[in-house]
């Protein structure tokens, strides 16, 4: 379980974080998105009991970051950005160097750092030098390293940035394997179909604090308002269209096409279609125009920027 | 899924687990690194025969001209230089032991495990230090063979203090660079911080091989007793000092000389937040605070003054002066010689005010490459010899009350005070760096108790030294005539 309140750092004349309130329970994947310089590391790093808060405070499995901290990074497994692998050891000996550190025994690490190289498709190559591995390969390992001990909450930061996509589809499924074994996870990623397809629920942090929240499906809602069908009919509806507008909320005509936002699609539609079969009108197609969380995402930095931007009245 | 409990353990004994596992690590890393086994291999096992060939045609050069001696205590300096420039390649290891970590990206992970700060630090620590010792020991082996074998010997107590002397200065120049290092943003940044440990580094070792030269053994034992003393104290400041937040957040290669210098004018000042200037009187009242931060310093010198009065009894005992010069101070003359000097006396007071305030500032330089110790050595060792003095004339049946109550206190009870707040102000000022309190960072502590150093010295040491400098010169020679003159 991963809880904050009111988290705030500040560095010297710098305020990263301005009061971030999270709660990640175990078996929940949280997806923590925001552009770069957003307080996103910074809220990872108090997490993981590296930056002390100026303010507020957070939890790890009860445990508090500041003054349980060795008892948080037992329980903490941490993805940096860059994986800082050590490139003169081989991939063995870097996972048994973390593993002792953590206090197990060579053969849990042993066998443990084999099953984990082998799905994530590394098996054999446990003797070779890190330094001869490529970019994906060293994620990979800095995946393993944090899943090592086998710990209860995981902060991964950008696990699946330089990896082909066979190896990123492989790091996906762990980490919804790693869920679904009822672990908290906070996951920080640009790659916004990764966060879509992975999140239980996704954050948006901006400038330090958290500007959205939610599912992914409750923040379209919110932020891009009800979902948008697209219908092509088999001619134009010219003035027949205020007959539909009584039942949807209509978007754009265009010839033979038209959108319309409905919350209920399922109790709409076939109304829909019924009453342009009433009009003589036959339906070609009924597609929904899919909303995607880059749109969600674009729209609340871009509203921040345009605040931001906007002067403030004098008090 | 593993949740896994903290072991409830602190001791150093139960840390070691953890620092071995630490320091397995970075040695195998280190010697997989073939820039830094190259010359340490070179410096291990070519450099020792030569050296001992270099031995052995110094000797056959000296003896020619009849100098042998000289020869023979070339061997343990030659050994001396041996053990070091192996030892010389922790320094390169422990620049780089965080901040090279922290520009290669591997440090957060590392930072992310339980590992305590201790644990980490002294893992690093002895990391640096054990390989390049380890080759200066296999290098004094070989030189010591190759010696032997060459027909010359070198005395145990040489061998064994050169063994120490290495180890330890090993020791020191880690546990600097380590602090160095924690402290940093770039490797850059850290290799020019290394001048700070190499200059000092380079002027013991040359006192050492002087000391060597003469065969001051005494000396030497007193080297090694203080390079171990200062490396215990680098190291308990490392600790100290080492911070995962700092580590990744702060940058102190950027140095505000404006800042600073508004900030110590302020300070020093007393200006109001409103920027009005205090009166005198209200300035002297803001010395409190600075004042009383100074009960600690003051307590460890005033342990000192009862220390060097302590020793400076015991070498009176063990070394007495002569008993004829000691009556000397009854004889007829001593009332001619007593009024030379008082009329002496009165043309000095300068000098003896600008002496005081030369040696307060000695205390302050010295003491700041020293963490304070020379500040108490040289607060100390006045009050050494007044009381090996006052030790001899007991001896000889003068009181000593009487000794002291007529030279020392007419202008001691100006002059002690003076001396014991500038030098508590500038002990506490060199040794803050060791012990900063966790909510502030060492620059902003150091900097304050600079400034507090600077307000004692200027608002209380100089008038002080002024007055005592007066009755030194006009009134204890009085005092003297009237009491030994008669």
């Amino acid at each position: 379980m991963i809880e904050t309140h009111q988290l705030v750092k500040q560095y010297e004349d710098f305020l990263a974080v301005r009061g971030i309130s999270l709660q990640v329970p175990q078996g929940e994947l949280l997806a923590l998105l925001g552009p770069n310089g957003a307080g996103k590391t910074s809220t990872i790093r108090m997490m993981s009991a590296i930056l002390q808060p100026t303010s507020g405070w957070a939890r790890i499995n009860g445990h508090d970051v500041v003054t349980e901290a060795a008892e948080v990074r037992r329980n903490i497994g941490v993805l940096t950005e860059q994986p800082g692998l050590y490139e003169r050891m081989s991939a063995m000996e870097y996972l048994l160097f973390y593993g002792r550190l953590y206090g197990l025994d060579d053969a849990t690490i042993n066998g443990r750092a084999r099953t984990l190289l082998e799905r994530f498709g590394m098996a054999g190559t446990g003797k070779r030098r890190l330094g001869e591995f490529s970019k994906g390969m060293k994620q990979k390992v800095g995946l393993i390293r944090a899943m090592l001990h086998d710990p209860s909450v995981l902060l991964l930061d950008e696990p699946t940035s330089a990896m082909d996509p066979h190896s990123a589809k492989l790091v996906r499924d762990a980490i919804a394997d790693l869920r679904r074994d009822r672990r908290a996870i906070i996951l920080c990623t640009h790659n916004l179909a990764e966060a879509e397809a992975l999140a239980d629920r996704i954050a948006i942090i901006h400038a330090g604090r958290i500007v959205a929240q939610g599912t992914a499906a409750s923040l379209k809602q919110e932020l891009l308002g009800e979902p948008v069908m697209e219908l092509t009919l088999d001619q134009s509806p010219n003035g027949q269209v205020h007959e539909l507008e009584e039942l949807v909320a209509l978007e754009s005509v265009n010839g033979r096409q038209m959108r319309y936002r409905t919350a209920e699609p399922a109790l709409i539609n076939p109304q829909l279609v019924r009453r342009l079969a009433g009009l003589g009108l036959g339906v070609v197609s009924l597609t929904p125009i899919t909303q995607t969380l880059e749109e969600v995402y674009l729209r609340v930095v871009t509203d921040q920027l345009a605040q931001e931007e906007t002067p403030r009245p004098l008090e | 899924m593993t949740a896994i409990s903290a072991p409830n353990r602190s001791s150093l004994r139960r840390d070691w687990p953890m620092v071995w596992v630490v320091v397995r690590r970075e040695v195998r890393d280190t010697m997989r690194d073939w820039r830094l086994v190259a010359p340490i291999l070179l410096l291990t096992l070519l450099f020792p025969w030569l050296m001992s060939l270099v031995a052995q045609w110094l000797i056959a050069l000296v003896e020619q001209y009849n100098s042998a001696v000289i020869g023979e205590r070339a061997i343990p300096i030659l050994l001396m230089v041996v053990g070091f420039f192996p030892t010389s390649f922790s320094l390169v290891i422990a620049l780089e032991a965080f901040v090279g970590e922290q520009e290669r990206k591997s440090l957060e992970p590392l930072l992310s495990t339980p590992l305590t700060d201790r644990q980490l630090y002294l893992g690093k620590m002895l990391a640096a230090v054990i390989p390049p010792v380890l080759g200066s020991y296999v290098g004094i082996i070989f030189y010591t063979i190759g010696t032997t074998l060459m027909g010359n010997r070198i005395a145990f107590q040489s061998s064994l203090l050169v063994v120490l002397l290495t180890t330890m200065q090993a020791a020191l120049m880690v546990a600097a660079s380590v602090v160095v290092s924690s402290q940093t943003t770039s490797v850059r940044a850290a290799n020019m911080l290394a001048s700070f440990i190499l200059v000092p580094m380079s002027i013991l070792l040359q006192f050492e091989a002087w000391l060597m030269a003469y065969e001051r053994y005494m000396g030497l034992w007193a080297m090694v007793a203080a390079v171990s003393v200062t490396t215990l104290i680098f190291v308990r400041m490392g600790i100290h000092l080492f911070s995962r937040e700092r580590l990744l957040g702060r940058n102190i290669d950027f140095l505000r000389l404006g800042w600073m210098a508004r900030y110590t004018w302020e300070r020093f000042s007393g200006r109001s937040a409103e920027g009005q200037y205090p009166t005198p009187r209200q300035w002297y009242k803001q010395l409190g605070p600075p004042l009383v931060r100074l009960r600690l310093p003051i307590a460890v010198l005033l342990v000192g003054l009862v220390a060097a009065a302590v020793g400076g009894y015991v070498a009176a005992r063990q070394m007495p002066m002569p008993q004829e010069l000691l009556l000397s101070f009854r004889s007829s003359e001593i009332q001619d010689k007593l009024v030379v000097m008082r009329d002496m006396m009165a043309d000095l007071p300068l000098f003896i005010f600008s002496h005081n305030v030369r040696a307060m500032g000695l205390t302050a330089v010295l003491g700041t490459m020293t963490f304070g110790v020379a500040s108490v050595f040289i607060f100390m060792l006045p009050w050494g010899v007044i009381s090996f003095g006052v030790a001899q004339l007991a001896s000889v049946g003068e009181n000593p009350f009487l000794f002291l109550a007529a030279t020392v206190l007419p202008h001691a009870w100006l002059e002690l005070p003076a001396v014991l707040l500038v030098s508590a102000a500038a002990l506490r000022w060199q040794a803050v760096i060791i012990s900063p309190p966790t909510n502030r960072t060492v620059g902003e502590e150091w900097l304050d108790a600079g400034i507090d150093f600077m307000r004692i010295f200027f608002g209380l040491g100089i008038p002080l030294f002024l007055l005592a400098a007066l009755f030194e010169s006009f009134v204890t020679p009085n005092v003297i005539l009237w009491v030994y003159g008669a």
